[in-house]
């Protein structure tokens, strides 16, 4: 797949992941990874853009005795994934058109 | 590979590609963060190395990323900054006002007029309305040559005072440590009216000086 189209899909594969409900690093990687190639450098870059754009919040909580980095979804981050939902919309009916 | 090898290499890598403490550090604890929780699931140290790929290669794309952002983040705020309601090429940017032009020597009083407020600091420029009256900047006039005569004649005075009380402060302490041997009291009181006499005579100093450069920072500005 093009790189620039799976960052920009990835962007919103994360933001859906978390949408429900607070996820981790490897939870989020664990659950994106059935659908499209991802791994841990793939996933850091994203996760600091979404930071810092503010569509995603983030907490450090004690497991097993140790910190762990939980991102939960702005209404910023909600506002992104329902454009990304129109994005994909829109890719799906391109689609369709070359298919015919 | 050992994973404290792995995570040493990336330490070094990331330095190497210019990061920050803190943005290393970031790194790092993401990196840590993902192994125990894979480790946790059931890896081994050798497939999560494997799977985190080459030190070199993680740092160079944290590295990018981070570029990345930050041209964004020019770009953003190269955008809200100023005011500009028309956008021109070349670096300039042109805006409209109602404020009257006024080029370095005069005064003009005119309509509004597109004056250019370009970011590489070049000088202003525009034009004077041929029916608009010209009023002469006082910088160049004679009020204004006496006011620098005069602010200048204080500098030095204040120069020649602040250097005449430093000195005789120096002359005050030399001399309270002759006194030593007599009186450890007058010795005291001698060596506080002399650092007294220096402190203020330094003050007076420092600010003659920075008056002077005011002083001259304005001819200059009025010459332009």
């Amino acid at each position: 797949m093009d790189s620039q189209l799976k960052k920009g899909l990835l962007e919103g594969c994360v933001l859906a992941t978390i949408r429900d409900e607070e996820s981790y690093g490897y939870k989020i990687i664990s659950q994106i990874s059935p659908y499209v190639e991802i791994s841990e450098s793939t996933l850091y870059p994203i996760l600091k853009r979404l930071e810092s754009s503010g569509a995603v919040s983030v907490k450090n909580r004690l497991y097993n005795g140790r910190l762990r980095k939980y991102y939960r979804i702005t209404d910023i981050g909600r506002e992104r994934l329902k454009e990304f939902y129109r994005d994909m919309e829109q890719m799906l009916s391109i689609y369709r058109f070359l298919q015919n | 590979m050992r994973k404290s090898t792995w995570m040493a290499q990336l330490e070094r890598a990331l330095s190497r590609e210019g990061m920050t403490g803190t943005e290393k550090r970031t790194v790092l604890n993401y990196y840590e963060e993902m192994y125990q929780d894979r480790f946790d699931d059931g890896a081994s140290e050798e497939d999560i190395i494997k799977e985190f790929g080459f030190p070199e290669d993680v740092a160079q794309s944290v590295r990018e990323e981070s570029d990345e952002r930050s041209r964004r983040d020019n770009a953003r705020s190269d955008f809200s900054r100023g005011d500009f309601k028309n956008k021109v090429g070349c670096g300039a940017v042109y805006e409209e006002t109602a404020e009257t032009f006024a080029p370095r020597n005069y005064e003009v009083e005119s309509q509004a007029y597109f004056r250019p407020t370009p970011r590489y600091a070049a000088p202003d420029v525009g034009s004077v309305s041929p029916n608009s009256k010209v009023v002469k900047n006082d910088r160049t006039s004679a009020v204004g040559i006496v006011k620098t005569v005069f602010f200048i004649l204080i500098a030095i005075t204040l120069f020649a005072t602040g250097f005449g009380l430093a000195a005789a402060g120096i002359a005050v302490i030399i001399a309270a440590f002759a006194t030593i041997a007599f009186s450890a009291g007058i010795w005291l009181i001698a060596l506080g009216i002399g650092l007294m006499l220096t402190a203020v005579g330094c003050v007076l100093f420092a600010a003659a000086i920075k008056l002077i450069r005011s002083v001259f920072k304005s001819a200059e500005g009025g010459a332009k």
